[in-house]
């Protein structure tokens, strides 16, 4: 018994109870997390991916199809099964690849138990740090970008377990609901929302990369990974090595100011190897160069100058093969101290020092990429006075008898030291010598072996030999290692080099002449070098003389060397403006600003202020989207506004024909405000036109379109009004 | 807080804090910015940096999920004391532009929530929150204060605010049946009314003229015979179906339960479609039927003499 | 042309129903949207002298019902009678066969024969003894109603003052007029001397026109939130229904028509929407005890709900 009631009541409403009764909405949560991972397979082993693909299907069967229930003591079982296969595969369980490892499996691990909205958050924040642990493998423009994906999936699916109505029937309960929901209006309205935060975060985000103060230096040392970045290395054994597998990672860029060298002139020096043990060759000598050390008291001064050639040094050479370039090289991490440069380098950045066998070293080990620029002038000899020569000549005692006397009595034959090199170079132009990249293993007298019985090998078989010939008859010599070649980006202006690039060659002191590049390699007949090296590394082809390197135009590249160049373009102009922004670059950019007067703390208050401005902004910028953002409505916005200057209000329930005749009468109309101000009858007839116009446009038709408004839009702005003359 | 029937929420009254999860975002982001540091990685700055944007861009726009929002007070149906009464509101957006995860209740513990999201082509979006809560006295009910929050879009912040409508809810008094003994005269009076609806004769009141649609049996031949036309007897219903209700009806009753007893009354009348009157002290509505009479006495008893009572 | 006619005729209407051109203009409007017009008002303010000049202005056959309790429906829309000399019934037509036609006193009458009426006026025609007899057109009711709901009286219930579409009052008239009242002529010898202004055609042509006025998404749109407003409001019962909002929409397009305008504008709905939807909403009883500040709370919607820009 009660009072009818009129309307039924109908509500949209959802309890609280209710929403915690609702199943979670996994699938956003299961792709965005998957799609946190996906970059960080490519630098974890082929397991994990694995593993973690078994798991999410485990847990989409279970969860998401129901098709099963999975087993309560499975995550403890899933999670000791996988630290022991991350120790199986790194032996440790600290260190970065270890360590992301382990992240990566617990993280994947994580969604075996989605059962409340914490779970989601905690798996879905934790996701960004995974984000940055992908960052600590690569720092590619392509991931980079690639990261927006998992951040906007992220936070979709942070935002969709607040959604209410999602257009599933929920009321159901009990019903994990699976249907995916995405791109139906709402959902689509929802994304550009979140595109929308994501464009209106970016600025603040520049603000703070800019202006954030930032520590130097790593807070602790991380457990090493020697085995991370595949480059040259430090040590040669020439006899050991039975495959050679070249990488076609860059190594370097190089871009050059003013000319750039041909062909043969590639030759990038990065490290001497002056001692020989019998099996390996190594570097021992680290005296510094006189010269450089005689500067360094000017520590300040950015550029460098070593081994200025003066004109009288360089009497005796040819002038057209002296040429000086000038260029810039960004070198990836190596792990090493080593700095390559374009053969002798004579001007280097200050970080630098630099040996008297003219390799450069840093003090530290190159962990990130490095840029410097600097000069070189290839073809020229130098140090034309022999320091240490012992270290260049010395050889351990009892190895290769063979070609120790071999040496001796060639060295009889020949009247010069050049006439010696030559001879041996024409040995290996002429007899049955090979390059080949799987040489035979050889043993102890790897050079007799080499020389007399194998005859195959890559560039440190040759090298090496020629050296340890060179040595045997007391001449100074030594192993230089560092890249042969290089392949411009057609696309651009600037060089790339490889780790396919690596090369050893030689160095031979002649008396008057001093350090000489000899390459041994090089005087290989071409018909005996493996065809397939040769379209595998096609540009290392100018290294022997037969074999022509052709100018290529743009339009004769296939597509896909095409893309390679433009891909290399990208991620070297992404680390030429981005990466390398460091400590120093923001302090120049505080000086340009002159903001360096500032503290650390100013420059956090400041950033904050600015943050804050412009969050006001955002904020003004929507109270005027305010109502509905056609044209008109700010039009009629606008024109409010020049009335409020007579104290004229149009009401908003008055019409603007109503408005027009209360308005001639003036302030005697009852409902006018009576401080309003009389206008002019030019202005009340010009405000009845534009008005008129309004009620045309707005009224006399369905819809008015756009041109329509902006027209209207126009005659307000123009609009002058004006007071009644009495 | 603001007290009206139309409540527009602004800045002013508009409060936000950092959830758990809010909590929980600050200690990742240190994390990541340990990690960038030690790393000196710049992609890793700049995702940290990213994310912390993120952050304080959701901040403007946790706060602009509320802001904006005009919550009206509904069409209250009124109800008896001790039911529930379906609190009932309607929310729609100022801006039009949409507002999700809206949460309100009477306290932070039991909210309800709802998205307001508008359709396409739809310039009138507005949805109905129903609070039920228990009414137990008769008389102008004032529901307590409403607290709104939401934490879209991505749960790291809380807004919320308090508010109250203005305009009561009357409500009529408890219907209680009346004992046997309490009832003074009312007896004799339904007696008489129901021996009168019990007997449903008719009494004669001459002849009309026949018009189609009229049942042949009352034909007044002897009339049409008379070929003055056809004509039909009419006849006048005289079912007396009446009662009056009184405040003197109970003796010995003490007030609330007095106007309990005349709504139950008044309530029973009405379900037998009978015409009644109610006369309480200083009041008289007249004898008539249908919803709105019924209304008028309801209404009448809620307020009887509520100043004085209070 | 037709709209100076119809001005004219206005014009000439207000010498004879002094002070009251609104009503005067309403009352043209309904007429203009086809609908029948209900003026309630106490006796004696010139409700019949209004229907019989308008029928005369405009040229059209007028009768006039009184209502009485004992009214019977046959009464009104004409009854068969047995006729011997053929031996059949033979329907003779009823007052209401006219082209415009007053009911006074429409509360006095039954509600069957009140139903009688209205059940012509929706349908425009009348049904008797299985056949149908069409109404003539234009056909216009103009029924009156006592404001005072006296012993005897049964009100018409709200259902069926739906299907009037405007409800005017007359109300005293103001000082001047009632003195010109007093010493001007016979109303009635004026209404004698009416030539008709316009003819039938004429007047279905402006009808026919103001069915083709122009009416914008922008209209339609105040049009609603002024409904929904009725819905919302805790002031009545029920909301306006969906034929009420059909009924201010047709108003409004008479009354533009009138203003000379080919197309709507907002000023055209507020200044039927009192007369249109006051008798449709329901007062609750209850209005007494929310005081008394709300006059006329059709009216206050109006200042309520802003005109979409």
């Amino acid at each position: 018994m009660s009072v009818p009631s009129f309307q039924a009541l109908s509500t949209d409403q959802v309890s609280i109870e209710e929403i915690n009764r609702r199943p979670i909405k996994i699938t956003s949560v299961l792709i965005a997390h998957q799609l946190v991972l996906i970059p960080l397979y490519f630098f974890l082993p082929f397991w994990i991916f694995v593993f973690n693909s078994t798991v999410l299907s485990l847990v989409y069967l279970s969860q998401v199809k129901n098709k099963f229930n999975l087993i309560k003591g499975l995550k403890v079982i899933l999670t000791l099964v996988a630290v022991a296969g991350v120790f199986a595969s790194f032996h440790r369980l600290a260190g970065r690849d270890a360590g992301v490892s382990l992240i990566a499996i617990m993280y994947g691990l994580k969604i075996i138990e989605i059962e409340s909205k914490r779970d989601v958050y905690i798996l879905m924040l934790l996701g960004f740090f995974l984000l940055l642990a992908t960052f600590l493998f690569s720092s590619s423009a392509l991931i980079a970008i690639y990261q927006f994906i998992p951040v906007l999936a992220i936070l979709y699916a942070l935002q969709s377990i607040h959604r209410i109505d999602d257009g599933n029937s929920y009321r159901s309960t009990g019903v994990v609901s699976n249907r995916i929901t995405f791109f139906n209006s709402s959902s689509r309205y929802l994304f550009s929302q979140l595109v929308k935060y994501l464009m209106l975060a970016l600025p603040i985000m520049i603000v703070l990369f800019l202006f954030f103060p930032r520590l130097s230096g790593p807070i602790w040392k991380m457990p090493g990974n020697k085995n991370a970045t595949s480059g040259i290395s430090e040590t040669m054994t020439p006899g050991a090595i039975s495959s050679l597998h070249l990488s076609d990672e860059i190594a370097f860029r190089a871009k050059f100011y003013g000319d750039e060298p041909t062909g043969s002139e590639f030759y990038w020096r990065t490290l001497v190897l002056d001692t020989f043990d019998g099996l390996t060759w190594t570097h021992v000598n680290n005296v510094i160069s006189d010269n450089w050390a005689k500067e360094r008291n000017s520590p300040f001064q950015k550029i460098k100058t070593i081994e200025k050639i003066k004109s009288n040094q360089s009497t005796d050479l040819s002038t057209d093969t002296n040429r000086n370039y000038r260029y810039e090289i960004a070198l990836e991490a190596t792990q090493q101290n080593w700095l390559t440069f374009l053969d002798k380098p004579s001007r280097v950045i200050s970080i630098a020092k630099v040996l008297n066998d003219a390799s450069v070293s840093t003090t530290r080990k190159l962990f990130a990429r490095i840029k410097y620029r600097a000069e070189s002038q290839t073809g020229l000899s130098f140090n034309k006075v022999l320091q240490s020569r012992s270290l260049y000549t010395s050889l351990p005692k009892g190895y290769n008898p063979r070609s120790m006397s071999w040496a001796k009595k060639e060295r009889e034959k020949s009247k010069t030291d050049e006439q010696f090199i030559q001879s041996i170079l024409k040995k290996i132009h002429q007899e049955e010598y090979f390059y080949t990249l799987s040489p035979p293993v050889m043993d102890e007298n790897t050079v007799d072996s080499f020389l007399f019985d194998e005859q195959k090998g890559f560039c440190e078989h040759y090298a090496g030999t020629l050296v340890f010939l060179a040595r045997a008859v007391n001449i100074p010599a030594r192993v230089v290692i560092g890249y042969q070649g290089a392949e411009k980006n057609l696309l651009s202006d600037y060089w790339i080099v490889r780790h396919s690039n690596a090369h050893a060659w030689t160095e031979i002191w002649f008396a008057g002449k001093g350090w000489v590049r000899v390459d041994p390699t090089a005087a290989i007949a071409k018909h005996r070098i493996e065809e397939q090296l040769l379209t595998d590394y096609a540009q290392r082809g100018n290294l022997f003389e037969s074999f022509e390197f052709d100018s290529i135009n743009v339009g004769d590249i296939p597509f896909s060397k095409q893309f390679e160049f433009w891909l290399d373009q990208l991620d070297s102009g992404w680390n030429n403006w981005f990466l390398e922004y460091n400590l120093i670059l923001q302090k120049q950019l505080m000086t340009s600003l002159g903001l360096d007067k500032l503290s650390r703390e100013q420059i956090a208050l400041l950033s904050l202020l600015a943050i804050i401005v412009f969050m006001l902004f955002i904020n003004m910028n929507w109270r005027f989207k305010k109502g509905k953002t056609s044209i008109l409505f700010i039009a009629i916005r606008l024109l409010n506004k020049k009335l409020s200057k007579y104290n004229i209000k149009i009401q908003s329930n008055h019409g603007f024909d109503e408005f027009l005749s209360h308005l001639k009468l003036g302030n005697t109309h009852p409902i006018n405000d009576s401080s309003q101000v009389k206008l002019s009858q030019k202005s009340i007839r010009r405000l009845e036109t534009l008005l008129q116009f309004y009620l045309s446009i707005r009224y006399s038709q369905n819809n008015c379109s756009i041109e329509e408004q902006k027209a209207f839009y126009a005659r307000v702005k123009k609009l002058k009004l004006s007071r009644s003359a009495k | 807080m603001q007290i009206a029937d139309r409540i527009v929420l602004d800045q002013r009254s508009t409060y936000i804090l950092p959830t758990k999860a809010g909590f929980l975002l600050i200690l990742i982001i240190l994390l990541m910015m340990i990690a960038s540091t030690n790393y000196q990685n710049n992609l890793a700055f700049l995702l940290t940096f990213l994310i912390c944007s993120i952050g304080i861009v959701s901040i403007v726009f946790t706060f602009k999920n509320l802001q904006g929002l005009a919550f009206e007070l509904g069409k209250n149906q009124s109800v008896f004391a001790g039911e529930q009464l379906n609190f009932n509101f309607h929310v729609s957006s100022q801006s039009g532009s949409p507002h999700l995860g809206i949460a309100v209740g009477f306290d932070k513990k039991s909210l309800f929530y709802l998205d307001l999201l508008s359709s396409e082509g739809k310039l009138y979006n507005k949805k109905t929150f129903i609070l039920s809560v228990k009414v137990e006295k008769r008389g102008w009910y004032s529901a307590p204060k409403i607290v709104t929050t939401s934490c879209f879009p991505f749960g790291l912040l809380k807004v919320w605010s308090w508010f109250k409508f203005k305009s009561p809810v009357l409500i009529y008094p408890q219907p209680i049946e009346p004992e046997e003994s309490v009832i003074n005269r009312i007896a004799n009076d339904d007696g008489d009314s129901n021996n009168r609806t019990a007997n449903e004769e008719t009494e004669y009141d001459g002849i009309t003229a026949y018009k189609i649609g009229d049942p042949i049996s009352r034909v007044d031949w002897k009339a049409t015979a008379k070929e003055q036309g056809m004509y039909i007897k009419s006849f006048t219903s005289m079912t007396v179906n009446e009662s009056a209700f009184s405040w003197d009806d109970f003796s010995n009753v003490e007030y609330e339960l007095r106007l309990s007893y005349l709504c139950y009354l008044v309530l029973n009348a009405n379900d037998q479609k009978k015409m009644f009157s109610l006369s309480l002290p200083g009041l008289f509505v007249s004898k008539d039927s249908g919803e709105n009479h019924l209304i008028k006495c309801l209404a009448n008893l809620a307020l009887f003499k509520l100043d004085e009572l209070l | 042309m037709l709209n100076e006619k119809l001005n004219e005729i206005l014009d000439t209407l207000s010498n004879i129903i002094l002070g009251k051109p609104e009503q005067l203009k309403l009352a043209l409007v309904c007429l203009l949207a086809q609908g029948h017009l209900l003026i309630e008002d106490l006796p004696g303010m010139g409700k019949t002298t209004l229907a019989h000049a308008l029928a005369k202005i405009l040229g059209l056959e007028f009768q006039r019902i009184q209502f009485t309790s004992d009214i019977l429906p046959g009464d009104i829309t004409g009854s068969s009678i047995y006729k011997r000399s053929n031996e059949s019934f033979e329907f003779h037509k009823g007052p209401i066969f006219t082209q415009v036609v007053l009911a006074d006193e429409i509360n006095r009458a039954s509600p069957k024969s009140q139903s009688a009426l209205l059940e012509a006026m929706e349908e425009g025609q009348v049904t008797a003894d299985g056949n149908t007899y069409e109404l003539p057109n234009p056909f216009f009711v103009i029924a009156t109603q006592n404001s005072f709901h006296q012993i005897g009286t049964y009100p018409l219930p709200e259902s069926q003052l739906d299907r009037f579409l405007i409800r005017i009052t007359l109300g005293f008239p103001e000082r001047e007029f009632e003195r010109k009242l007093l010493s001007g002529n016979d109303s009635r010898k004026q209404i004698a001397q009416l030539q008709a202004k316009i003819s039938t055609d004429e007047l279905k042509t402006a009808q026919r026109n103001i069915e083709e006025i122009t009416v914008s998404e922008a209209l339609y749109d105040y049009l609603q939130d002024l409904i929904d407003a009725t819905r919302e409001s805790n002031q009545w019962s029920h909301g306006l229904s969906p034929r009420a909002g059909l009924s201010v929409l047709k108003a409004s397009k008479a009354w533009a028509f009138l203003q000379e305008r080919e197309f709507v504008i907002p000023e055209d709905i507020q200044a039927v929407w009192c007369a249109v939807t006051e008798h449709r909403l329901l007062n609750e009883s209850m209005d007494k005890s929310y005081g008394k500040g709300f006059s006329n709370p059709v009216k206050n919607l109006l200042q309520q709900v802003a005109i979409p820009r």
